[in-house]
């Protein structure tokens, strides 16, 4: 008898530590620099967006921190012999959280959404892309080409509810003025609230299948806070948990030093490029070469970003996949510039507008005022425009008339996906002028044969050797000077666990984020 | 004096007619293609010309001005390119904030300012004029922009940097004014109050340093010229007490230039709440207005400039008024 | 006064700024990059370890540049327009008022923003759009003159001798106007280095690697916690510039008679 009510007892106790567990407490607080632009994820996949969206919506696999593939909505896959055919078994047990159920149709409906619309949702995916409902829970991609990456491009597809999409359509816009604001997908967070670039609040989804055991977050609070002091200020008082992008060197020192906190390193892809536009004086490659031997690359990494970052080794980060460490990294030559410009007949002088876009990440500020100083030793006259309208920078620098905008600019590019083939390679591909991300107009046979032969090669030996010849295509006639990439941190109090950023910079997920209770 | 007061509403109608017309144009003119900006950065060559015809861009100005102005007498001030909402939504939501900032700071800078000007005339010389005259000198020409900052290094650590309010906080209570203030009160939520006062601390206190300066010089000047006129020597001569002279006499009479000169205050109080609503990310009008400058976010741009020039002309309106309620020398001109 | 002793070291700084200057302005030494101030470095150095000392120097010929074509833009469209509207009278004098009510209409700041976002960011922009904002007061101030002297005795005594219009307009009506004007200016100046540094400050003014003060606070904004010698070094030379000419506004309004203020106070 009293063992009975020992063990029952000791159920009982369980069940209510059960209950007691499975509910998320407490609140998230981050501070991010910039807000989403949609909360449609074809629409738009910036990695503040997806920040956003990674709360409503899921996608059928997820790269993870170490770049490999985990399953998400997708349980397992196969890949046919010749790599042209993927068949993904999909969750029997996930529905949207508008109710509707979550299968293959669903699956089929948002390819061709994010096809149809064919935005910045859609740029990873390669051409000729095909996809066949098997059945229900099954469904099957035709590859026009083998295409490596594709694992890693599913990464950027979420689902969308199909019926929430339809049933708001107009005009046959695929429903995306109402899904620009009002997410309907099967991820862990809902869309609580939004005040644009001010704050938006995630809530936990009741009904989400991974459920709700362990140390989850009830609500995630995202301000916007372009300041980055302010956003330092904000962490170190107590006022947010999480701040991104404080690339500060003193900041990141002040957040190292205190041990309430930590500043966890990222493996990002990011590069900062000073690229250039192919017309006038740098249709000639020579002049473009001379500009990759102008800036003092190893001062300007250990001097002024206080070692917060390197030079590459080549054209891309040393976190995805083809980085070759056999390339030469930046370096700084000025006769040999010199010597480049005399033999372009440009001895006498160069003037050129820069534009940088400080707003984004200030210090290219410095980078800029460096690049202009050293330049003018060799002759090159830099006017530094810095731009403080993201809309008019990219005006002018992915206008379809390359004779519009300034002359070189500096821009950060991530890969997006785990593999340089997208970005920054893709960039260069002669056919991604603008509206594509070949801004500069650049154009180069050779590299473009390697890029269109390494979309289709799915051994990665091979591929990666083509990543490095066509590195090395772009050493010799450079469409931008690889200025580095820099160390990422994620700033947080030491009760934060889980949260992560990909490759691309994209928070991984938010599911695994987990706050410790007071 | 009605026709008088008829003629001027007159004129400030054309006034504001003719502001609807410079900022229309002057907005024209920033550089950048609003069409694209709309678009954003992706968008094809198709998408861009389809937005540029919705958005009636492809029109010649004088027409896109008239079909403006027509949405304008319908209250429609268009749609903001970078939220997506309606400016006049937008601009609903962030004016109070701005107003709540700037009537908050005026609760301490007004009585500050005519107290430290009436104080520092009737002490002329003495050291509490020379060391106040030299606080307002400095509060005056210390760049705005840059006290701010330094309230944010000096006090950022105790008190909140950013913001209105601590977010999870503001669910406990409804928005209906839009002055949290108030709202909170009346609703009877301390925790979320005390939250909004803390944030306003700042803000507020680098407008009160620069306006109290620059009220307390002019107070000063001002009671310091009333204080030599004729009349007052008369009544002293006459045995009035210098409570009675200063009260009775001085202070009616500097009433009138000093309404006007708080009038003129209105103007770089404006200027002002713009940078300090910047550096303390407070989500205001003029941070609102700032962010659409750079979004080349036309509808927001003219809207914020219309909405802070009417209550500028507004707020000058009524300090007319109080003038030539108090001076009634002026009501027949 | 010491408002003209401030102005004298501000000029003979701007003067003497090429030549004074421990080290080069623009020149970056990447070695010696956020250095607080010490021996070597006074003020200590910015991110590109340029000294702080020397740009704040180098910066003064451009404070004092600033204050001057503002106030000559603001200053010249205002007396042209003002005398037009003062001696022509009538239709001509109701539509330059009524320009310059609108003008009015707008709080300064604000006009000053969106011409210089029109324009485009510079700091010749910058310049142009404050000193643009600012016309209305002279043109107030001269017509005012001309409407109250017009009537005035010498006037008639003048035209009896013989003297053309022109004559009269320039020589007497102006003459008398250097007063009010110059109280006016020289508060405007204060006022013109104010609003043009915080042009630069949120964006729309002087742009990399112009030593202009608006320009450094604004790059040097985030570390004002930690490398805080950047930011408040140009904010002090600023404040030093305008606090001289506010003096100077100062001493001469109280120099001047006592009417002048009142007739400012309505001119305004």
């Amino acid at each position: 008898m009293k063992i009975r009510v020992f063990w029952l007892t000791l159920v009982l106790l369980g069940c209510v530590g059960l209950v007691a567990i499975a509910e998320p407490t407490g609140t998230l607080r981050v501070a991010q620099d910039t807000d989403a632009v949609t909360a449609d994820p074809h629409v738009n996949i910036y990695v503040y967006s997806t920040l956003l969206q990674r709360g409503p919506y899921e996608t059928l696999v997820r790269v993870d921190e170490t770049g490999g593939t985990t399953p998400m909505l997708a349980e397992s896959w196969e890949v046919s012999e010749d790599s042209l055919e993927y068949t993904f078994h999909l969750r029997s047990d996930v529905a949207f959280s508008d109710g509707s159920p979550f299968d293959a149709e669903a699956v089929r409906y948002n390819f061709d959404r994010d096809m149809g619309l064919a935005l910045d949702g859609a740029r990873y995916l390669p051409p000729g892309l095909t996809v066949v409902v098997v059945d229900d829970l099954t469904i099957k991609f035709v590859l026009a080409d083998p295409f490596a990456p594709f694992l890693s491009t599913l990464d950027t597809v979420h689902m969308i509810s199909p019926t929430a999409a339809r049933s708001h359509e107009v005009d046959g816009d695929w429903g995306r003025s109402w899904l620009d604001v009002n997410p309907v997908g099967t991820g862990p967070y809902l869309l609580d609230r939004w005040e644009k670039d001010e704050f938006y609040v995630l809530s936990y989804n009741p009904n989400y299948w991974k459920g709700w055991d362990g140390k989850h977050p009830e609500t995630i609070v995202v301000r916007i806070i372009p300041e980055q002091s302010t956003r330092l200020q904000l962490l170190l008082n107590g006022e947010v948990d999480v701040a991104f992008k404080i690339v500060d060197d003193a900041f990141l020192k002040t957040l190292e030093s205190n041990p309430a906190f930590k500043a966890e390193p990222q493996k990002s892809g990011e590069v900062l490029y000073l690229r250039m536009k192919s017309r006038g004086a740098f249709e000639d490659k020579r002049v473009r070469e001379a500009m990759l031997y102008i800036l003092p690359y190893s001062s300007f990494w250990a001097d002024v970003v206080r070692g917060r970052g390197a030079t590459v080794q080549g054209f891309i980060s040393p976190a995805i996949f083809g980085y070759d460490e056999t390339l030469p990294e930046g370096h700084q030559d000025l006769s040999r510039a010199r010597a480049l410009l005399l033999e372009a007949g440009y001895s006498s002088g160069l003037s050129i507008e820069l534009w940088t876009l400080s707003s984004f990440l200030p210090i290219v500020k410095p980078l800029s005022e460096l690049f202009k100083e050293e330049a003018a030793k060799v002759g090159v006259n830099v006017e530094i425009v810095d731009i403080a309208s993201v809309a008019t920078f990219l005006g002018g620098v992915s206008n379809t008339d390359v004779n519009e905008g300034p002359d070189m600019w500096s821009w950060t590019q991530s890969p997006g996906i785990n593999s340089p083939w997208g970005a920054p390679l893709g960039m260069w591909y002669s056919e991604n002028t603008p509206p594509g991300r070949n801004g500069e107009f650049y154009s180069n046979g050779a590299y473009d044969a390697l890029y269109v032969e390494a979309g289709r090669t799915a051994d990665p030996v091979a591929r990666a050797a083509m990543y490095s010849e066509m590195q090395r295509i772009l050493l010799g006639d450079p469409p931008a000077v690889p200025v580095g990439t820099w160390k990422m941190y994620l700033c947080m109090t030491q009760s934060v666990n889980g949260i992560a950023l990909g490759s691309a910079g994209s928070i991984i997920d938010w599911y695994s984020v987990s706050l410790d209770g007071e | 004096m009605l026709s008088y007061l008829m003629r001027r509403w007159f004129g400030l109608v054309i006034t504001v007619l003719c502001m609807t017309v410079i900022t229309f144009f002057l907005t024209q003119m920033i550089p950048g293609d609003p069409a694209r900006a709309a678009a954003g950065p992706e968008a094809s060559a198709e998408t861009i010309a389809t937005i540029r015809e919705e958005m009636g861009l492809d029109k010649p100005v004088v027409v896109q001005y008239g079909m403006y102005m027509a949405r304008l007498f319908r209250g429609d001030l268009g749609r903001s390119i970078a939220t997506r909402r309606p400016v006049f939504d937008d601009i609903r939501k962030k004016l109070p904030a701005s107003i709540e900032l700037a009537v908050f700071s005026a609760l301490f800078w007004l009585p500050l300012g005519l107290v430290l000007g009436v104080l520092c005339a009737v002490q002329a010389g003495s050291w509490i004029d020379l060391v106040s005259r030299a606080f307002s000198i400095l509060g005056v020409s210390l760049p705005v922009f840059w006290v701010a900052l330094l309230i944010q290094l000096l006090l950022g650590k105790a008190l909140p940097i950013a913001g209105r309010i601590d977010i999870a906080l503001s669910y406990q209570f409804e928005l209906r004014t839009g002055i949290y203030l108030f709202d909170t009160l009346t609703q009877g939520s301390l925790p979320s109050f005390l939250s909004v006062l803390s944030h306003l601390v700042m803000p507020a206190l680098t407008l009160t340093i620069a306006s109290t300066a620059r009220l307390g010089r002019m107070v000063r000047s001002c009671v310091l010229e009333v204080l030599r006129a004729e009349y007052i020597t008369t009544a002293r001569s006459k045995g009035l007490s210098e409570r009675t002279v200063l009260f009775k006499h001085a202070l009616r009479n500097a009433l009138i230039p000093i309404i006007t000169i708080i009038g003129l205050q209105l103007a770089d109080l404006i200027a002002w709440v713009f940078l300090v609503e910047t550096v303390f990310a407070w989500p205001g009008i003029g941070r609102y207005g700032v962010t659409a400058i750079f979004n080349l976010d036309h509808p927001a741009i003219i809207g914020t400039v219309l909405t802070i020039s009417c209550i500028y002309v507004g707020a000058n309106f009524i300090v007319d008024l109080l003038y030539m309620a108090a001076n009634p020398q002026v009501r027949y001109t | 006064m010491v408002g003209l002793v401030m102005l004298g070291i501000a000029i003979a700084t701007a003067a003497s700024s090429p030549f004074v200057v421990p080290y080069p302005p623009n020149e970056s030494n990447t070695q010696e990059a956020y250095v607080p101030p010490s021996r070597t470095h006074f003020l200590g150095t910015d991110v590109l370890g340029r000294d702080v000392l020397s740009r704040v120097l180098a910066g003064t010929p451009i404070a004092l540049r600033v204050v001057g074509e503002v106030l000559l833009i603001a200053g010249l469209i205002g007396m042209f327009l003002g005398t037009f509207a003062g001696y022509l009278g009538g239709v001509v004098d109701s539509l330059i008022m009524r320009c310059a009510d609108v003008f009015l209409s707008f709080p300064n700041f604000l006009l000053a923003m969106a011409i210089a976002a029109a324009f485009g960011a510079s700091l010749e922009n910058a310049m142009l759009a404050v000193g643009i904002s600012l016309w209305p007061r002279y043109a107030r101030l001269v017509r005012g003159q001309f409407l109250e002297l017009r009537e005035k005795s010498f006037v008639e005594a003048a035209r009896a001798i013989g003297a053309s219009n022109t004559r009269i307009a320039v020589h007497h009506i102006l003459s008398n106007c250097i007063g009010p004007l110059l109280v006016q200016l020289s508060l405007d100046a204060a006022l013109a280095i104010l609003t043009t540094s915080a042009l630069s400050f949120v964006g729309l003014g002087a742009s990399p690697p112009t030593p202009e003060w608006g320009v450094m606070i604004s790059d040097s904004r985030i570390y004002i916690t930690t490398y805080w010698w950047m930011p408040l070094f140009p904010g002090i030379a600023i404040s030093f510039v305008a606090t001289g000419f506010m003096l100077i506004g100062d001493g001469l309004q109280d120099a001047l008679s006592p009417t002048l203020r009142q007739r400012h106070y309505e001119a305004s």
